[in-house]
């Protein structure tokens, strides 16, 4: 989507605007819309609240700072835009925008500094920020969540999701399917029902996952320093290969237990099977400890 | 990215079939229906070109059900990305790198696992329900094909089955044409030697 | 010429050569691997362009199709990116994979499917993969660190439109996976070529190449 918005920003600079609205005035703007619209949001720096409703209409509230240069509004029935407009640099803007967007729309939020927030929105969510928060919740289509700055926080049904923050913590609660969610310096924390493919790395985070794992799944966790927690729905199913160069290694599913490889390092491998084997399983840490569990013994 | 790469890049040998002046007409109307939020038009493209990029995700990865979903993120891509399709070439000489682009980088993340896990479990595109027909006569090479590192498959595949140059291999994966040509090397010998008994 | 060189001639494709040719008349099992290869190119050639899938991917897709997006793009990502030289932006893309994939294939070599079936049976998977030469390994790190260097620079440059409050943030966590490269080459430099080591040590070079990269293509 970016990468379009990009290749076409010559055709943008050209391309005649839907009436602007003044600056510093508050923002009041509806439009008709399809029950599965598509809505593109850009803000450059504020906070941008979707919240799904009952009625086939898209409504933008909200107010603009004064270096904004205008609200873009337009489209329809079934794609609609809105963005902030600036001509400016990219930092310091502080325009909020409360959006309602029918529950089946589909959402696409694109900032700078801005926090971001999608609530009763069952469509597929795409936000991208780099200093800014976001929190989601709602999505049961695919959701793609990134930030550089602040935390991911993503809450529902959906069956793939993409979730990473640099600086910040990610939690994704409820989904399945596949995940693939990334942190360099804050908790990785992915709960939900059962999953075909999960991919969490994180660099300086500790890591949770909580959930099943469908036949032939595959359950990748790589962490270089952070501690590494699995809870497994039963019965657990699944090859496990789990190696770390210095961290402690406990094991409750079974009792093998982890042996050193080298007669030179502390670097140790844990290679078992419980049940048929029929999801993999791989684990990987430097300094992390790692735990493999069952969540039965997650306090419910 | 891929948009900006895919721009830049000149098409490989099956991109480049001739096509009749006429079909090429009908090709974009149907690509101008597409644009405008035709499914059915975008349908007819899809039908036209599957077994092509099917082909070349299903050879690059040796694996037939991997290919399947590479094959359907493809076109899901192309219909997000009509919009910047201009016309220019063939519709499938856009289509194309835009494959090519997402089977390489599918390998990114693919990676680990492959070199972890047992070779077998993800190269062997035969034993799979899904897997396709192929001619009998192809079997042992496509076989032996299957069973190649990625890297080394991925540019024999491109170079000698697809027709491309180093140069472009270089481009549509971000490989350098140094390395392009120390896999197809590897991939040779490690044919030769496969195939030979 | 000896039949080593002439192997390796023949498997890089280089055959027009008169040593070469001198070796192979003279060498039956030079020849022999020259008329395979030759068989192997016209077989690879000879391959169906076109391959029927095992089932029908149309629904799959269809469901998956949103409606199409619009020809003219949104205000404020439109204007900026004007500033921001396409060219630019293209190079440090086709970089980032670049780097990616040359490390990528790096692994990959070592990562030979028959060498790995047959070390398995005998040790860990871990242990399987042959290790690493060091030398590639700090080749590999020097082009991720120019890399990054590159990116870096880009990113001051445009430090008036980031703000310092994204400056800050950048620094810090390149302070953070440093750190973690560091630990990690410490642990490589205790367990020389270790694979599970050279991965994590891919993985995260490219957490701070996006991390970069990510910040360097936000305006």
């Amino acid at each position: 989507m970016k990468s379009l918005l990009r290749s076409l920003m010559f055709a943008a600079a050209l391309a005649p605007l839907a009436p602007l609205a003044f600056a510093q005035q508050a923002v009041d703007k509806k439009l008709p819309a399809a029950p599965d619209v598509a809505v593109d949001v850009e803000n450059p720096g504020g906070t941008v609240k979707v919240l799904g409703w009952d009625r086939e209409e898209v409504q933008v509230t909200g107010r603009l700072d004064r270096r904004a240069d205008g609200l873009l509004f337009d489209g329809g029935p079934r794609r609609i835009r809105i963005g902030v407009e600036s001509s400016g640099p990219g930092f310091g803007y502080d325009s909020d925008l409360e959006i309602r967007v029918p529950h089946g729309a589909r959402v696409s939020i694109d900032g700078f500094s801005t926090e971001i927030e999608v609530r009763d929105v069952h469509g597929a969510v795409e936000a991208e920020s780099v200093n800014g928060s976001m929190r989601v919740s709602g999505s049961r289509g695919a959701v793609d969540l990134e930030t550089v700055n602040g935390s991911v926080q993503f809450e529902g049904p959906a069956t793939r999701v993409q979730a990473s923050s640099v600086n910040g913590r990610v939690t994704v609660r409820g989904a399945s399917g596949v995940v693939d969610a990334e942190t360099v310096n804050g908790p990785l924390e992915v709960v939900g029902g059962t999953f075909s493919r999960a991919d969490l790395e994180t660099v300086n985070g500790s890591v949770l996952f909580g959930g099943s794992l469908e036949k032939g799944a595959v359950l990748d966790v790589e962490s270089v320093s952070g501690d590494v927690e699995l809870r497994l729905g039963a019965p657990v199913d699944a090859d496990f290969t789990i190696g770390t160069f210095s961290g402690r290694v406990d094991n409750r599913l079974s009792d093998a237990r982890a042996e050193k490889v080298s007669r030179w390092t502390e670097e140790k491998e844990l290679r078992f099977s419980v049940g048929a084997g029929s999801a993999k399983v791989t684990i990987e840490t430097l300094s992390g400890s790692i735990t493999i569990g069952t969540d039965g013994a997650k306090s419910k | 990215m891929s948009a900006v790469l895919s721009a830049a890049l000149s098409p490989g040998r099956a991109a480049i079939a001739p096509e009749a002046d006429d079909a090429r007409a009908e090709e974009r109307r149907l690509v101008d229906r597409a644009r405008g939020g035709d499914v059915a038009a975008f349908e007819q493209l899809y039908q036209r070109n599957v077994r092509r990029i099917f082909a070349l995700c299903w050879r690059m990865t040796g694996n037939a059900t991997l290919a399947e979903e590479l094959t359907q993120d493809t076109f899901v891509r192309a219909w997000e990305k009509l919009g910047g399709f201009r016309g220019e070439s063939a519709f499938s000489s856009w289509l194309y790198p835009m494959a090519v682009n997402l089977a390489h980088s599918e390998r990114r993340s693919r990676t680990r696992r492959v070199a972890r896990v047992m070779p077998t479990d993800d190269l062997t595109p035969f034993d799979k329900g899904t897997a396709p027909r192929a001619p009998e006569a192809s079997v042992d090479l496509e076989r032996a094909l299957a069973e190649l590192p990625d890297g080394a498959r991925e540019v024999f595949v491109l170079h000698e089955v697809h027709g491309y140059k180093h140069e472009e291999i270089a481009a549509l994966t971000g490989i350098a044409t140094g390395t392009s040509k120390a896999q197809l090397h590897r991939a040779r010998r490690l044919l030769r030697t496969t195939l030979a008994g | 010429m000896n039949c080593e060189d002439a192997l390796d001639r023949i498997d890089a494709g280089e055959t027009d050569d008169a040593a070469l040719r001198d070796h192979v008349a003279a060498c039956a099992g030079c020849r022999e691997a020259l008329v395979a290869l030759e068989r192997i190119g016209a077989a690879a050639r000879a391959l169906p362009q076109e391959v029927e899938p095992g089932r029908d991917l149309w629904p799959g897709i269809a469901a998956r199709l949103a409606p199409p997006a619009p020809a003219a793009v949104l205000p404020f990502r439109a204007r900026r990116t004007v500033a921001f030289a396409p060219a630019t932006l293209a190079a440090a893309a086709v970089l980032l994979i670049a780097l990616t994939a040359a490390f990528t294939a790096l692994l990959l070599r070592v990562a030979d499917p028959v060498e790995v079936a047959s070390q398995a049976a005998a040790g860990g998977v871990a242990r399987a993969v042959a290790a690493m030469p060091e030398a590639s390994v700090a080749a590999a790190e020097a082009e991720y660190v120019a890399a990054q260097a590159v990116l870096l620079e880009r990113i001051h440059a445009r430090a008036d439109e980031l703000g310092p409050d994204t400056l800050a943030t950048v620094e810090t966590n390149l302070k953070v996976i440093d750190a973690a490269l560091d630990e990690i080459r410490a642990a490589l430099g205790r367990s020389p070529g270790n694979p599970a080591l050279v991965r994590m040590l891919t993985s995260t070079h490219r957490k701070k190449l996006d991390a970069l990269q990510r910040v360097a293509t936000s305006l």
